[in-house]
């Protein structure tokens, strides 16, 4: 399996995804989390680099980023907070399929960890 | 005349407006109120610039800034000439690191351990690289504490001109017996830069006892507001050192070709202090000195209390909850059982605490911090780690 997350895994997580968008208490926002969190592929070591690194987490976290030869834009991320994981997955999937649109139930610190892994993909697509 | 734990809280206005459960006090305490009263009246009733007019109310000022001095010369058992107010530990440190440059030479080595804080040896390996001299390092065993046998041989290698410790560990709270390992450094010949950031709180230091060269802590882990502390630089030491920084105050004449410098502690201080600072680090340290003797046990009551209770989880105690520090690791993140916690309004640290090369030597990634204060009541301990086996728990059901 590929550790660049696509379109196929994100048709498999669209359940815990529409879970997360209608969660009212941080107790459910954090297990459907850690759900997400198991379906994110592990990042091969050679990919978590300072290049990859986003600073200011509070935890190491890296994200990559790629284009394909057909200009489709690929990430991959990792973490050794589940939480973030989580929040990786989430980002990575509503970048990737712009229709899926949250209004997730985050706590402060969690939105903090949200705007700034959102900031880090956003500079990617961008570049 | 046992400990009130209530009423000792009741000085702390954190509380009377914040149902948090606030057990990151290594890190940084909360403000005393009559700390944060002293500093409102000093700004509100006593503003004017220190040392540099005759004005009654300069005059009053200045009084209250030497009289601060004095406090903490008393606290350290110092002179107060020995006392230089700075930002906190780790503007005494680089300060120490600056100042001692000039006596350094390539091939001079600096000491520093394994448990210090980042603050602790950066400065100097900042100073190594200017001057030519060598960082080498005293280990820890295993659990933590000091190779007091790696300490002893390295201290008595001719190249080793000075020693930064920490007096007490703010991962594992261990206290170095700094008396001891000061007396071996001063037999050598090596100087010796105690941090004492996680110690003033706990025990009652004498420098003259210790016989360290340099001493510094913070207000900020005392219950001060943040932004002061102090060094103590040994008049002996002190009198030989150069300035820390240029400019007004620690000046005793200016022409355009030279100056000439002010003796100690002055020639350290330049510019215009944090005066109404240092008035509220003074009152936190009589606050301190009262007190002292009553929270220290119940302190240790309390960790104790903590240590039985988190046995009974599934985690790693790395230490026995000396000075109210208990570090723990599990199977799981550290920053996704410190952000659960925080999520239920309990504060706790994880991380690498700023001493990864301890975490290093330890093997662990990052560790979770509990740090008591002897305004926490068991009450909250015991909240605390209900709410951190419900977050095991959860981490652990949910693959």
């Amino acid at each position: 399996m590929s550790y660049w997350v696509d379109k196929q895994l994100i048709v498999q997580i669209e359940p815990l995804l529409n879970q997360l968008e209608h969660a009212v208490s941080f107790q459910q926002v954090t297990k459907l989390l850690l759900q997400l969190a198991a379906y994110l592929p592990e990042l091969p070591e050679d990919l978590k680099i300072a290049k990859n690194e986003i600073e200011g987490c509070e935890t190491q976290t890296w994200l990559a980023y790629c284009k394909t030869d057909d200009n489709i834009s690929l990430y991959a991320a990792s973490s050794a907070s589940r939480i973030m994981r989580g929040l990786l997955l989430l980002l990575i999937a509503q970048q990737l399929q712009k229709e899926i649109k949250f209004t997730v139930l985050l706590s402060d610190s969690k939105q903090q960890a949200f705007y700034r892994l959102q900031k880090a993909i956003f500079n990617y697509a961008q570049s | 005349m046992g400990f009130d734990v209530q009423f000792f809280r009741e000085q702390f206005p954190f509380f009377q407006q914040s149902s948090i459960i606030y057990l990151d006090n290594a890190a940084t305490t909360q403000k005393l109120g009559v700390a944060l009263d002293a500093q409102y009246n000093h700004a509100i009733f006593c503003n004017a610039n220190v040392h540099r007019a005759a004005y009654p109310l300069a005059v009053k000022a200045t009084n209250a800034y030497e009289q601060a001095r004095e406090r903490v010369a008393h606290f350290l058992g110092a002179q107060p000439n020995e006392i230089i107010f700075t930002r906190g530990t780790t503007e005494g440190l680089n300060l120490a690191a600056f100042c001692l440059q000039e006596q350094f030479q390539e091939g001079d080595i600096i000491l520093l351990t394994t448990q210090e804080h980042h603050s602790n040896i950066v400065p100097w390996q900042q100073m190594a690289k200017r001057t030519g001299a060598k960082i080498d390092s005293i280990p820890v065993n295993a659990d933590g504490q000091l190779n007091m046998d790696v300490l002893r041989q390295k201290l008595s290698m001719p190249q080793v001109k000075l020693l930064a410790i920490t007096h007490v560990s703010n991962v594992l709270g261990f206290t170095n017996d700094i008396r001891y390992i000061c007396s071996l450094a001063k037999s050598n010949n090596v100087l010796t830069v105690v941090d004492g950031a996680q110690a003033v709180l706990h025990h009652k230091i004498n420098v003259s006892e210790l016989a360290c060269d340099i001493y510094t802590f913070s207000g900020h882990k005392m219950y001060a507001p943040d932004g002061i502390g102090a060094v103590y630089i040994s008049a002996a030491l002190a009198e030989i050192l150069p300035p820390f920084q240029g400019g007004g105050e620690m000046i005793h004449h200016v022409s355009l070709a030279k100056s000439e410098f002010k003796i100690s502690p002055y020639k350290f201080e330049a510019g215009t202090p944090y005066v109404s600072g240092a008035v509220a680090l003074a009152r936190a340290i009589e606050f301190i000195e009262k007190y002292r003797c009553q929270y220290q046990p119940y302190i240790e009551q309390l960790a104790m209390y903590a240590m039985t209770e988190i046995r009974k989880l599934p985690v790693q105690l790395l230490n026995n909850g000396e000075q109210g520090i208990i570090s723990f690791v599990c199977q799981h993140d550290a920053f996704d059982i410190a952000h659960l916690l925080g999520e239920q309004n309990i504060c706790v640290r994880a991380g690498k605490h700023c001493a990864e090369p301890l975490l290093n030597a330890l093997g662990h990634l990052s560790t979770i911090r509990i740090s008591l204060a002897p305004y926490n009541n068991k009450d909250e301990v015991s909240r605390c780690l209900g709410v951190l086996k419900e977050t095991l728990e959860l981490l652990s059901d949910i693959r």
